[in-house]
């Protein structure tokens, strides 16, 4: 069985509709005084245009685009920018369309799955900041993306915005981004409804002077009056009346009606076209975004180029969104109200199913996914995703993926066995729940149980894989199984992956304690032609190569190994990953040898906390022991032993923790014998030595200490003297190690690293 | 004997919101024509003397939710929500 894989897709086209500026259309106002608002908001962070559907929010927003000379870097959110990384990953390729080159770090890093969100955003506002110059960012349709993840990434934004760059959100709801907080700042400019409805002047200027109607100024005061200035109201207006035999009557009709105003202007408008046009725009409405071809295709005619045409000429609420024309869309509004009479032929569903194939055939995955599923058809659905789905995750789209995965019932993922191994690998290099993984494991076993042909060679690489580092982490010698059975698939099939391949088997080889076994594979993995191009394969092996060389005692090369190893994952965006574990596991330990405590103690730390899933135990367990390992050699004797309880307890429930329960045993001697050491004084410090010691912690100089305890320097020199002599020390660190090991010190010690 | 307090005990005509099936009637302003009825599927729109009240069982806050957004999503002004048929809802034995 050959993987499927589709050709390139033809993304950015569709990635145009979402980054551009909406073409401002023939037929709108130009609306000076809110155009002179947006330019006068300029010295506020945030400028939020708050107002319902059809106040023309966006219209404003791209007029006063299309006249500025500085970059503005648009984007349009969806619901599915409530994924972060997809929002800023926008945010960025928009910034890049706006600036040659400004979002392409943000891009970089965010395509690498489960990369560190902050970091991307970070990079972003620094090379805006390093523009130098004015720029906006306008966000339309911030609504769109709920209160989560994303609204707190733009919060987290705002905070940071450069000086000589502002902020534009169009919402109909007011976003919880901290307004009242700007606000009090004086940090936010607000435009809202009550500015964005048409005044008497403005209603006249579009129907009397644009639209050339013969209306009188009782019949543009009662107009305004029941439309309250509606913006999208007065639009539809203007369409109704065009064709209105006498409009001032036809205004008098609508005065003296008491139905809602955009349900009766609607229905006047479409009752005035002819029923080809009615029946295109009910029937294309449910496409939300569209093209000519995709009309075609999914109402099986062949004029919608055409049609479209028409409607735009004739100015009926059709946005174009990209600037080939290529795109389109509905009035947001008008849209809804086509939605409430669907055509009965052919059915929504139908088109939906249409659409899917056409979107996909066009290489537009996501969005093809998403239109079978509104069709009804989740098969549909998930085949897509099998097919897309090793590219979706190379750009970063893994919590697409995880969604779907989600989503889709386990009857259908049966039938695509690289989706759910894949799925599976993918969730266990991101550090997603192991139920998550197993899950997805087993639906995978049942694909190959159920239908032998069909699994692909690939599918055993990717579960061996996730059994090494995730399920069977925890037992080495069958977590080295799988890493060999994920390397010789790759070695005999499956060339491209490879480079993660070798890094799992590394990795295993280092557990079980085969050094210059894993330092000839980390080797392989890290000098491979495809090891840059494979981030995480990459930041893995190097980092276990670090790990290796560390125990091999080569305590320099480790550190420029490891150092490397976390640069690379930083730039990357993976320096959360628990991958990067292993580099400062390898950093902590070659410190250690180097007698570079402090600093060991610290990479020790970062070890512990990036242990991603709690699956990843034994890489933890060791994080903890080589924790306890330098708090030892720093006399922290209390810490150390708490350390290794946390780390003995994990090994006992591992299945064969390897060479780690000999290295914990070691620990333990060696923390014994370091205790029984420390009880051995000669003397108890006297109550004058005890107050110098207590200022030892400090990072006061010892004249400092004399003028605070209101002593001679000689005096301290002294106390000192005997001090280190009482607790058989031989400097300031030691001393105050000892002393806080031995319960003299009453004040929590000092955490500050003065060895360096 | 102990002094009762005088503070009234808080009346909720519907209550708890969170997890009770509930009957709203909510009001918009404006007559909606007929095809609305789909837009609010399930609740019955009565259009009358300038407005409209969408009246039915919601199940929970996360379906009331729904409901207003889509008011929201249809441009449509809200004038008034209110909880009704308390006895019914909450009381109702048969």
């Amino acid at each position: 069985v050959s993987v499927k894989l589709r050709p390139p897709p033809q993304r950015t086209l569709l990635l145009e509709t979402k980054i551009a500026p909406p073409k401002p259309r023939g037929g709108i106002l130009r609306r000076a005084r809110l155009l002179q608002a947006l330019d006068t908001g300029a010295d506020a962070a945030l400028t939020l245009v708050a107002a319902p559907a059809g106040y023309g929010k966006t219209m404003l927003l791209s007029t006063w685009a299309a006249e500025q000379t500085t970059p503005v870097i648009w984007v349009t959110l969806d619901a599915n920018d409530h994924d972060p990384v997809r929002l800023w990953t926008h945010v960025a390729a928009a910034a890049s369309r706006a600036h040659r080159g400004l979002g392409s770090s943000t891009i970089e890093q965010l395509s690498v799955p489960g990369a560190g969100l902050d970091a991307g955003i970070d990079t972003l506002l620094t090379a805006m900041a390093a523009y130098g110059e004015p720029l906006a960012l306008v966000l339309d349709d911030l609504d769109s993306i709920g209160g989560g993840d994303s609204m707190e990434s733009i919060e987290f934004a705002v905070t940071r915005l450069p000086a000589n760059a502002r902020l534009i959100a169009a919402a109909r709801a007011d976003p919880r981004i901290g307004l009242g907080r700007l606000r009090g700042r004086r940090l936010l400019a607000e435009i809202r409804a009550r500015a964005l409805a048409f005044t008497i002047p403005e209603a006249r200027e579009l129907l009397v002077k644009w639209e050339g109607l013969p209306l009188t100024d009782d019949s543009i005061d009662r107009l305004v009056e029941r439309t309250e200035g509606w913006p999208v109201a007065l639009y539809l207006s203007a369409l109704w009346l065009r064709d209105a035999p006498s409009p001032n009557e036809a205004v008098g009709r609508f005065g003296a009606s008491s139905r809602q105003v955009a349900d009766f202007l609607t229905e006047e408008v479409l009752a005035s076209l002819d029923a080809d046009l009615r029946d295109f725009l009910r029937q294309t409405a449910c496409l939300r975004r569209f093209t000519p071809q995709l009309c075609d295709a999914a109402l099986e005619r062949d004029d919608s180029r055409a049609v479209l045409a028409e409607l735009e000429r004739s100015n009926l609420l059709l946005v174009s969104l990209d600037t080939g024309g290529q795109w389109y869309r509905y009035h947001a509004l008008f849209e809804e109200l086509l939605l409430l009479e669907p055509p009965a032929e052919p059915e929504p569903a139908v088109v939906h199913r249409r659409a899917a194939v056409w979107l996909r055939e066009h290489g537009f995955a996501e969005e093809a996914i998403a239109k079978a599923a509104d069709g009804g058809d989740l098969a549909l659905a998930a085949e897509i995703l099998a097919e897309s789905g090793l590219e979706l995750a190379r750009a970063g789209r893994t919590g697409f993926i995880a969604s779907w995965l989600d989503r889709l019932p386990a009857e259908l993922l049966v039938e695509h066995p690289l989706l759910t191994s894949g799925g599976a690998v993918i969730a266990a290099m991101v550090g997603r729940p192991p139920v998550e993984v197993e899950r997805l494991l087993l639906l995978a076993e049942r694909s190959r149980h159920e239908r032998p042909d069909d699994w692909p060679a690939i599918c055993d690489l990717y579960a061996a894989e996730t059994r090494s580092i995730s399920i069977d982490n925890d037992d080495v010698r069958a977590s080295l199984r799988e890493a060999r059975t994920a390397v010789e698939v790759a070695r005999t099939s499956v060339q491209p992956e490879l480079v993660p391949a070798l890094a799992t088997l590394a990795r295993a080889l280092f557990f079980v304690g085969d050094l210059p076994a894993a330092w000839e594979v980390a080797h392989e993995a890290v000098t491979h032609p495809d090891a840059k191009t494979r981030p995480y394969g990459y930041v893995f092996a190097l980092g276990v190569l670090a790990a290796v060389e560390a125990s091999e005692e080569h305590p320099e090369h480790a550190a420029v190994l490891a150092r490397e190893c976390v640069d690379v994952a930083r730039r990357r965006g993976i320096a959360e990953s628990w991958l990067t574990a292993y580099a400062h596991l390898g950093l902590a330990d070659a410190l250690s040898q180097l007698g570079q405590l402090a600093a060991a103690e610290r990479e020790a730390h970062r070890a512990e906390v990036l242990r991603g899933g709690p699956q990843l135990s034994v890489t933890h367990a060791l994080a903890l022991l080589r924790l306890a390992d330098v708090q030892i050699a720093r006399s922290r004797l209390a810490q150390a032993r708490a350390s290794l309880t946390a780390a003995e307890q994990e090994i006992a429930e591992f299945v064969d923790p390897g060479g780690l329960a000999s290295f914990a045993a070691e620990l333990a001697a060696r923390l014994e014998a370091t205790s029984s050491q420390a009880r051995d004084v000669v003397e108890a410090p006297s109550p004058g030595e005890l107050a110098v010691l207590g200022y030892l912690q400090s990072d006061l100089t010892q004249r400092q200490i004399a003028a605070q305890l209101y002593l001679s320097l000689n005096t301290v020199r002294t106390h000192v003297r005997a001090i280190y002599r009482k607790l058989n020390v031989g400097s300031r660190e030691a001393a105050v190690a000892r002393a806080d090991t031995l319960g003299l010190l009453h004040a929590p010690s000092h955490q500050g690293d003065r060895s360096e | 004997v102990i002094a009762r307090s005088d503070r009234p005990q808080p009346r909720y005509l519907c209550h708890p919101p969170i997890v009770d099936a509930c009957t709203y009637r909510i009001v918009v302003a404006g007559e909606l024509g007929r095809r609305f009825d789909r837009a609010f599927e399930g609740m019955t729109v009565t259009a009358e003397n300038g407005q409209t009240t969408i009246t039915g069982v919601v199940a929970d806050r996360a379906q009331l939710r729904g409901v207003l957004d889509r008011i929201d999503d249809l441009g449509l002004t809200l004038v008034e929500v209110t909880s009704v048929a308390a006895e019914a809802t909450v009381h109702g034995t048969g």
